[in-house]
Parts: structure tokens; C-alpha cells; sequence
């Protein structure tokens, strides 16, 4: 049962062949594909790890544009309401501006017209003062007459005025 | 009883007395592992299926074993104890075929399992000085100190001793004990034998390369 013989050297040339044989034909190219396998896996994961920080780069740079971009709008737009309030400013102030002009003008006019009719009522007066006054002097007075002349010089009055 | 386990027919070849039996089942465990390895590098995809994955698996995992072992420079030796370990595992278990007394495992005969370890012994020596030089390896029987040399001696025997009978012992157990098994219970029994010997064939083939690994480790690093 436990007898050593030949059969001991021959195991050991047959492994040694073994050895040989699988090395050659079966290990080298099963190792080798295990080896390309794992640097493809390694690349890979090299490829994936680069593409995220550059994905991560690209991010964090579109969002310092994005803010940029944000307080630039912002600024534009808080550029254009002030800008907007100052021109709405300066419309309301020539607004008033010419306001305030035309009521002077205005009241200018008013006064001018008012001391013109004044004027106007004034010769008026006085002529008909002085035509009642050469009527009532040539002729005796009944109040027939002084009714009737004072209706004559108004009627007078009444035609100058239409004719101015 | 006539145990026939442990039996070999003994035959004269160059002069030597030879176990054909034995000789026949190695090299029915070598075909089975040529064939398999050999199918499994056929293909060689990048995403492996079927038997590819299988091997290239179990290769990968003992890969792994060996590079903690013996370090980054386990590829070396690589093709030694991947063929010890197929080789020895397969061997193992074609005892377990019902064949009627016509397969035993090659490991079930000393002559096997002294050749694996002897040669592997050899194999470390080799390593040794091709890595490390002569004087190197003749320095390493002396060390830690000069009076260590007989002890050293003794393990460097020792070694191939004791792996050769660890395995030889477990097959050749594991197999008479099947056979008689068989002889008293032939139902069943037999069959929760067979499924325990495959798990134990498993785990010295795995033992005997872990340990050449262990004591390739000096040889390589």
C-alpha cells in the first residue's frame, strides 16, 4: 500500500510536462486576458473617474456663469428702473415745468384782457356819459325821453360791441 | 475482506517498477485538465461566459491567493501551483467515480503525491537561486545562526514529507473508507461519503498549493 517505485520519478516528469503544456497553451493566454481584461476594467475606471471631474469642472464653470449671468440681469435691470424712475422724474418735472407755464401765460393773458376790458369799459363809460350828458342838455327831459335815450345809447353800446 | 483500494498493478518499465494504474489515472487527470483549461481559453472574450468563467474564476481567485502569499511577484510560479492545484483537485476526485474499481486517485498512491512534493521542493530550490544566486541559497541552511543547519535540514526534508502524506493519507483514507462503505451499506451512505470526500479532495488540493505557495514565498520575494 505505501511502496515507492519508477512510478515516483515518473509522476514527476508527467507534472513537469503538465506544467508545460497548461503554461504554454492554457495559462499565458488566460492570464493575459485576465491581465488586458483588468487594464481595460482600470482604464475604464481611469476614463470615468477623468469624465466626472471634467463633467464636475463644467458644472461648477456654467454655474459661475449662471451667477454671473444672474447679477449682470440684475444689474441691468435695476440699471434700467433707475433709469427709468430718473426719465419718469424729468418727464413729470417739464411736465410740471410747462404747467406752471401755461398758468402764468395764462394767467397773464386773463389779467392782460381784464385790464383791456377795463379800459375798454372805461371809454365806454365815458362816452356814453357824455353822450347822455349833451342829450339831457339840448332837450327837456320827460322819462319817456330819458327811458328811451338810455335804451338808445345801450343799443349803441350793445352795436360797437358787436362790431369790434 | 479484500480491500482492492491501495492495490496497484506493478509492472517493469526501463527497468523500474512502475504502478501502470496510477500512471493511467494521472494521465486521465492531466487530459480532463488540459481539456478543460484548454476550452476555456478558446475564446478568450473580454466578457467570459461558460466555461471561460469558470476557469478564468478559479484561476483568478487562486491568483489572488497566491499573490498574498508570495507577493506582486507570484506570476513566476504562477504556472506551477495553478497546475498543482488542478492537477491535484481533479486527481482527487477521480477516485469518486463508479467505476468499479476501475479509476483510483492518482493521489491515493505515496509514488504520486511524494513526486508532486519532491518536485516542488525542487521547484523552491530552483526559484531560490535563480532569483537569488548560490550563495544566497547556501547561506539560507545557516540561518538565523550556523548551528540552525540541522534543523534546516531536517525541515527541508520534512517538507516534501509532510505534504505528500497529509494528502496521501486523506485520499487513500477517504477512499478505503468508501469502498467499505460500500461493502456494508450500499445504499445512501456511499453517496454522503461521496459528497463529503469531494468537499475534503477540494480542500487538500487546496492545502498542498497553498502551502508550496507559503514555501515558495522565500524563493521569489
Amino acid at each position: 500500500m505505501v511502496e515507492l517505485n519508477g512510478t515516483l520519478l515518473w509522476q514527476i516528469v508527467n507534472f513537469v510536462i503538465l506544467c508545460a503544456i497548461l503554461g504554454h497553451f492554457a495559462y499565458k493566454p488566460m492570464l493575459k486576458v485576465l491581465d488586458d481584461r483588468k487594464a481595460r476594467i482600470q482604464n475604464d475606471l481611469d476614463s470615468a473617474a477623468s469624465a466626472n471631474a471634467d463633467a464636475q469642472k463644467l458644472k461648477e464653470s456654467y454655474e459661475a456663469q449662471l451667477r454671473d449671468a444672474q447679477v449682470k440681469a440684475q444689474d441691468i435691470v435695476s440699471k434700467a428702473v433707475k433709469e427709468a424712475q430718473v426719465q419718469a422724474q424729468a418727464q413729470i418735472d417739464a411736465a410740471r415745468e410747462a404747467i406752471a407755464k401755461e398758468k402764468e401765460a395764462a394767467s397773464k393773458q386773463i389779467e392782460r384782457e381784464r385790464t383791456e376790458a377795463l379800459e375798454d369799459l372805461k371809454s365806454q363809460v365815458a362816452a356814453l356819459s357824455c353822450d347822455i350828458a349833451s342829450k339831457i342838455i339840448s332837450k327837456n327831459m320827460t322819462p319817456d325821453t330819458n327811458d328811451r335815450l338810455i335804451a338808445e345809447s345801450i343799443a349803441k353800446l350793445g352795436a360797437r360791441n358787436a362790431g369790434k | 475482506m479484500h480491500l482492492h483500494t491501495g492495490t496497484h498493478v506493478v509492472t517493469e518499465l526501463f527497468g523500474m517498477q512502475v504502478n501502470l494504474d496510477t500512471i493511467f489515472t494521472t494521465w486521465l487527470a492531466a487530459i480532463i485538465v488540459i481539456l478543460v483549461t484548454l476550452a476555456a481559453t478558446r475564446g478568450r472574450a473580454m466578457v467570459p461566459s461558460g466555461v471561460q468563467n469558470a476557469v478564468e474564476m478559479l484561476v483568478e481567485a487562486l491568483c489572488n491567493q497566491f499573490q498574498d502569499n508570495i507577493g506582486h511577484k507570484y506570476r513566476q510560479v504562477a504556472t506551477w501551483l495553478l497546475t498543482l492545484f488542478l492537477f491535484i483537485f481533479t486527481s482527487n476526485q477521480i477516485g469518486l467515480l463508479p467505476t468499479n474499481h476501475l479509476t483510483a486517485s492518482p493521489t491515493n498512491d505515496v509514488n504520486t503525491t511524494l513526486g508532486l512534493a519532491i518536485a516542488s521542493s525542487l521547484a523552491i530550490h530552483f526559484y531560490f537561486i535563480k532569483n537569488k544566486g548560490v550563495g544566497h541559497w547556501l547561506g539560507h541552511f545557516f540561518k538565523p545562526f550556523s548551528v540552525f543547519v540541522i534543523m534546516n535540514l531536517v525541515e527541508e526534508v520534512a517538507r516534501p514529507i509532510t505534504l505528500a502524506m497529509r494528502l496521501f493519507g486523506n485520499i487513500l483514507a477517504g477512499e478505503i473508507l468508501l469502498e467499505v462503505l460500500y461493502a456494508l451499506a450500499p445504499w445512501l451512505v456511499p453517496m454522503i461519503w461521496i459528497g463529503f470526500s469531494l468537499f475534503v479532495g477540494a480542500v487538500q488540493a487546496y492545502i498542498f498549493t497553498t502551502l508550496v505557495s507559503i514555501y515558495l514565498k522565500e524563493s521569489v520575494e
